[in-house]
C-alpha cells in the first residue's frame, strides 16, 4: 500500500489548500459557515419532522416516472457501452495528471483505481446534496433520501464504471460488436416503453396507472426502484456491484494510460471551447471533434455574409443584438430554436388537454412542485461570466455597465424565453383560459429574467465554483424564494383589493422587474473595475 | 533488432482519422546526447512526444530503452515537459516536488537536490507559493524542477524556453548539458533554430510526419560554409 501515500498527499493537501485560501477571505467564511449552520439545521428538521411537516407532492402521473427507471437505465447502459466501444471515460480530473500521476513510479491500476474513487465521491456529494434539497418535493424523510442518494450514486457509478471494462474488452476481442450490443440495449429500453404507450394510444386508454402496470421492470433498473422504496437487499446488490465494476475495470486498465489521458484531453478541451463561449454546435463539428482533429468550423460557418448593422440598435442594446446574431448564426440557424418554440407549444397544449376541467389549485400545486425542481436543480448549476468579462469587446461603448449586463441577461433570454411562453400560451388555449393566455408572456418573462439576475448577483458575492454549489447555491436559493415570493404577494394583495388579475399581475411584474434591476445595478457596481478579479476567480 | 543504448524509436506511426500526423518515424536518440526535434508547424513534433510519453499509443512502431521495449506505462521511465506548463493549483511548488519524491520513491537526500533546483531555477522565494498563483514562466520552472528531480533516463522537453525569462533559459540550457553529461538522452522539440544549433548535438527535421534529415549537427554545419541551421531547415522543409 506504499502508493496510497503519495495519492492521499495529494488529495489531503489541495483540499487543505482550498480551505485555506477561502479562511484567508472573511466573506467566504462568514457564508460557508452560515451554509453548514442552514444545512444542519435542514438535516435536523427533515430527520424529526415537526407536526407532520409540509410537503409539495408531484402529479399522479409521477408514478409513470418510477416505471420508467428500468428501461432508461437500460438506454443509459447502452449508451455507455456503444461509448465504451470508441473511448474509455475520461478519468483523469487535472490537465497536470499527466505529468504527476502518468510519470510517477506508481502502480496504474491503483492510481485508475483512485481516479474513478476521485470521481465517484466527488459526484456523491452532488447527489448527496441535490436530493437532500429535492426530499421537500417528496416528503421523504431524511433516512430515505439517504438510502436513495446510496443508490443513485451505486447506479452512477456502475453506468461510469461500465465504459472501461467494455473499451479493454473491446480492444482485446475486437471481433465482438460492443456498439450494436449497446444499441441493441438503447433499442430494448425504448421499445419496452415505446410499445404500451403506443398501444394505448390507439385504444385510448391512456390511464397512468394502467399504463404504468404495463411496462415491464427488469435488471438492472428494477434494483434501483427497489433499492429506493427500501429493499436493503436490491441496495446491497447495486453497491457490490458497482465496488465490483470499479475494481475490476481498474485491475485491467494497467496499461490503458494513452486512452484514459486521451478521453480526457479531449473533455478538458471541450471545457474549455465550452468555457470561451464557443462551443461545438453542429454534429460535423462535434464529429471532428471527437476525432481528434480539434475544432473545424463548416465552410458554410466560417464565412458568412457581414450583417450591414443599419438596423443595428445604439448603445447597450447592441450587446441584446450581438447576441440575437450569434442564435441566427448557430448551426441550424433558426430551426433549432423554433423547432423548441413548437415542441413546448405541443407539450403545454397536450398537458393543458389533460387538465382541463379540473380544480384550480389541482394544476397549480403539481406546477409549483415541478418549479421547485426545476429552481433547485438550477440553482446547483454554476454561472460563468468570464469569457464575457475577458472580450474586449464587452468593455468598448460609452453605455453604462448596468445596462451591457442587462442586455447580456436579455439576450441568454432568447433561447429559453420563447419556449416557456409558447408553451404556457397553448396550454392556456387548451385549458380554456384566457387569462392563462393573456398574463403567461409578461409573468413567465419577469420571473425568469429575475431568476437569471439572481444567478449574476450571487456571482458577484462568490464566483468560485466550489462555492457557487456550497453557500452560492444555499444563496440562490433564498434569494429566489424571497424575490419570487414578494411579487407574488403584491400580486395576491392588489388582487384581493382591487378584484382585478389584471392590476395585480402588473403590480407583481412590475416588481419583479424592480428587483431585477436592482440585483443588476448590485452585480454591476461590484463588477465595475474589477471584472478580470472576478474572472479570476471563478476557478475556485 | 539493433541494440542501442538510449532511445530508439522504430517505424513510428500515428494517425487521426484521415491524417497521418507521423508517418513511419524512425531514429536514435543516444544518452549523454541532445537531440533536436525540429519542424514547421503541424509537422508532427507534439504528436510524437505525446507518443513517446506514453499519452498517445503508437499505431505501428516499438519504442525501446536501452535495448528494452518500452509498454504503455513507459511515461515512467521517459519524462515529458508539455508545451503547456500545467501544475496542480492548489499545491505549493514544494509540494509538487514532495509528490515526485514520493510517487518516484526517491532515496532520503532528495530535499537538498531540490533546494537547488529551485535556487537555480530562481524559484526558491516561491516554494509555498500555490499553482494557480504561479505565472506561466514559474509554472514551466515547476515542471521542470519537477522531472529533473524525477531523474528518468530520458527527458523530452517541447517548446521548454517559451516563457522563461533570458536567466531562466540560460539555466535550463545549463541544467540540460549536466543532464547530458550524466547519461541522460534528451530530446528537445523547439522552434527557437539558434538555441537549438547552440545547445543540441544531433538533429531531427520532421516534414508533414517524416524524417526531413537526421543528422549529427556538426556534419550539418560542415557541409558547406557559412550555411546555419536556419538555411538548412529551410531548405528541408520547403
Amino acid at each position: 500500500m506504499s502508493a496510497l501515500g503519495p495519492l492521499v498527499y495529494l488529495e489531503t493537501h489541495m483540499a487543505l489548500h482550498k480551505l485555506k485560501c477561502a479562511m484567508r477571505q472573511p466573506t467566504r467564511v462568514t457564508l460557508w459557515f452560515i451554509f453548514f449552520v442552514w444545512f444542519a439545521a435542514f438535516l435536523f428538521t427533515r430527520l424529526h419532522p415537526v407536526a407532520g411537516g409540509f410537503a409539495l407532492a408531484l402529479p399522479d402521473a409521477a408514478q409513470l416516472l418510477v416505471v420508467l427507471v428500468p428501461p432508461a437505465y437500460l438506454c443509459i447502459l447502452g449508451m455507455q457501452i456503444r461509448s465504451g466501444a470508441v473511448r474509455p471515460p475520461a478519468a483523469f480530473s487535472y490537465p497536470a495528471d499527466a505529468r504527476y500521476l502518468l510519470g510517477s513510479h506508481l502502480p496504474p491500476a491503483f492510481v485508475v483505481f483512485w481516479l474513478q474513487l476521485r470521481e465517484a465521491a466527488y459526484q456523491g456529494i452532488r447527489v448527496f446534496i441535490g436530493l437532500f434539497f429535492l426530499s421537500w418535493n417528496f416528503a421523504a424523510t431524511s433516512s430515505a433520501f439517504l438510502r436513495v442518494s446510496t443508490v443513485l450514486l451505486a447506479a452512477f457509478v456502475i453506468a461510469f464504471s461500465v465504459r472501461l471494462p467494455v473499451f479493454l474488452a473491446h480492444r482485446r476481442f475486437p471481433a465482438i460488436p460492443f456498439a450494436w450490443i449497446g444499441t441493441l440495449l438503447v433499442a430494448a429500453g425504448v421499445l419496452t416503453v415505446a410499445y404500451p404507450v403506443g398501444v394505448a394510444i390507439a385504444t385510448g386508454h391512456t390511464d397512468v396507472a394502467v399504463l404504468a402496470s404495463q411496462i415491464p421492470s427488469f435488471v438492472p433498473g428494477n434494483l434501483i426502484v427497489r433499492g429506493m422504496i427500501g429493499d436493503a437487499r436490491a441496495a446491497l446488490l447495486l453497491a457490490a456491484c458497482a465496488a465490483l465494476m470499479t475494481v475490476a475495470g481498474s485491475l485491467a486498465a494497467s496499461d490503458a494510460y494513452p486512452e484514459l489521458w486521451e478521453s480526457s484531453a479531449r473533455q478538458y478541451a471541450r471545457r474549455a471551447l465550452i468555457a470561451s463561449g464557443r462551443g461545438l454546435w453542429s454534429r460535423e463539428q462535434w464529429r471532428a471533434f471527437e476525432r481528434g482533429e480539434g475544432v473545424r468550423l463548416h465552410p458554410s460557418m466560417a464565412s458568412v455574409p457581414s450583417a450591414h448593422g443599419e438596423r443595428a440598435p445604439l448603445g447597450a442594446l447592441i450587446v441584446l443584438w450581438r447576441e440575437w446574431i450569434a442564435l441566427r448564426r448557430s448551426s441550424g440557424g433558426l430551426r433549432w430554436p423554433l423547432f423548441w418554440i413548437f415542441c413546448a407549444a405541443a407539450l403545454g397544449f397536450a398537458a393543458g388537454l389533460a387538465e382541463r376541467g379540473r380544480p384550480l389549485m389541482d394544476i397549480i400545486v403539481p406546477l409549483v412542485a415541478l418549479a421547485n425542481m426545476i429552481i433547485v436543480l438550477g440553482s446547483q448549476s454554476t454561472v460563468t461570466l468570464s469569457s464575457e468579462l475577458r472580450r474586449p469587446l464587452f468593455w468598448l461603448g460609452d453605455s453604462r455597465l448596468r445596462n451591457r449586463v442587462l442586455a447580456w441577461l436579455a439576450g441568454t433570454m432568447l433561447r429559453i424565453g420563447p419556449p416557456l411562453v409558447a408553451g404556457a400560451m397553448l396550454a392556456g388555449v387548451a385549458l380554456g383560459s384566457w387569462a392563462v393566455v393573456a398574463y403567461s408572456a409578461p409573468v413567465l418573462l419577469a420571473g425568469v429574467f429575475l431568476v437569471q439576475s439572481i444567478g449574476v448577483a450571487t456571482y458577484v458575492v462568490l464566483p468560485g465554483r466550489g462555492d457557487m454549489r456550497g453557500p452560492g447555491f444555499m444563496l440562490r436559493i433564498l434569494t429566489t424564494y424571497t424575490a419570487l415570493g414578494l411579487p407574488a404577494l403584491a400580486w395576491a394583495l392588489v388582487q384581493v383589493l382591487t378584484q382585478s388579475t389584471t392590476a395585480g399581475v402588473i403590480v407583481g411584474v412590475a416588481l419583479a422587474l424592480v428587483e431585477a434591476l436592482a440585483l443588476v445595478s448590485f452585480s454591476a457596481a461590484r463588477l465595475e473595475e474589477n471584472a478580470m478579479a472576478y474572472a479570476a476567480a471563478e476557478q475556485h | 533488432m539493433t541494440q542501442k543504448s538510449g532511445l530508439l524509436v522504430e517505424h513510428l506511426t500515428r494517425r487521426f482519422a484521415q491524417l497521418t500526423a507521423v508517418d513511419d518515424l524512425s531514429f536514435h536518440a543516444e544518452r549523454g546526447a541532445i537531440t533536436g526535434l525540429l519542424g514547421p508547424n503541424g509537422a508532427g513534433k507534439t504528436t510524437t512526444m505525446l507518443c513517446l510519453a506514453g499519452l498517445l499509443r503508437l499505431d505501428a512502431g516499438a519504442i525501446m530503452l536501452d535495448g528494452d521495449r518500452l509498454g504503455a506505462d513507459r511515461g515512467q521511465r521517459i519524462a515529458l515537459i508539455p508545451e503547456t506548463p500545467d501544475v496542480y493549483a492548489m499545491l505549493t511548488v514544494w509540494e509538487h516536488l514532495v509528490f515526485v519524491a514520493k510517487s518516484c520513491r526517491l532515496k532520503s537526500g532528495w530535499q537538498q537536490r531540490a533546494s537547488e533546483l529551485l535556487l537555480r531555477l530562481d524559484l526558491f522565494d516561491k516554494k509555498d507559493t500555490l499553482g494557480e498563483a504561479l505565472s506561466k514562466g514559474m509554472r514551466q520552472k515547476t515542471l521542470i524542477a519537477s522531472t529533473v528531480l524525477a531523474g528518468a533516463p530520458v527527458l523530452l522537453l517541447d517548446e521548454p524556453m517559451i516563457g522563461l525569462d533570458p536567466k531562466g533559459q540560460r539555466e535550463l540550457r545549463s541544467i540540460l548539458r549536466e543532464l547530458r553529461e550524466a547519461g541522460t538522452a534528451i530530446v528537445l522539440s523547439t522552434h527557437l533554430l539558434e538555441s537549438a544549433e547552440a545547445i543540441c548535438d544531433h538533429v531531427l527535421v520532421l516534414k508533414a510526419g517524416r524524417a526531413a534529415i537526421s543528422a549529427p549537427i556538426a556534419e550539418l554545419r560542415f557541409g558547406e560554409v557559412g550555411r546555419s541551421l536556419e538555411d538548412v531547415f529551410l531548405e528541408a522543409t520547403r
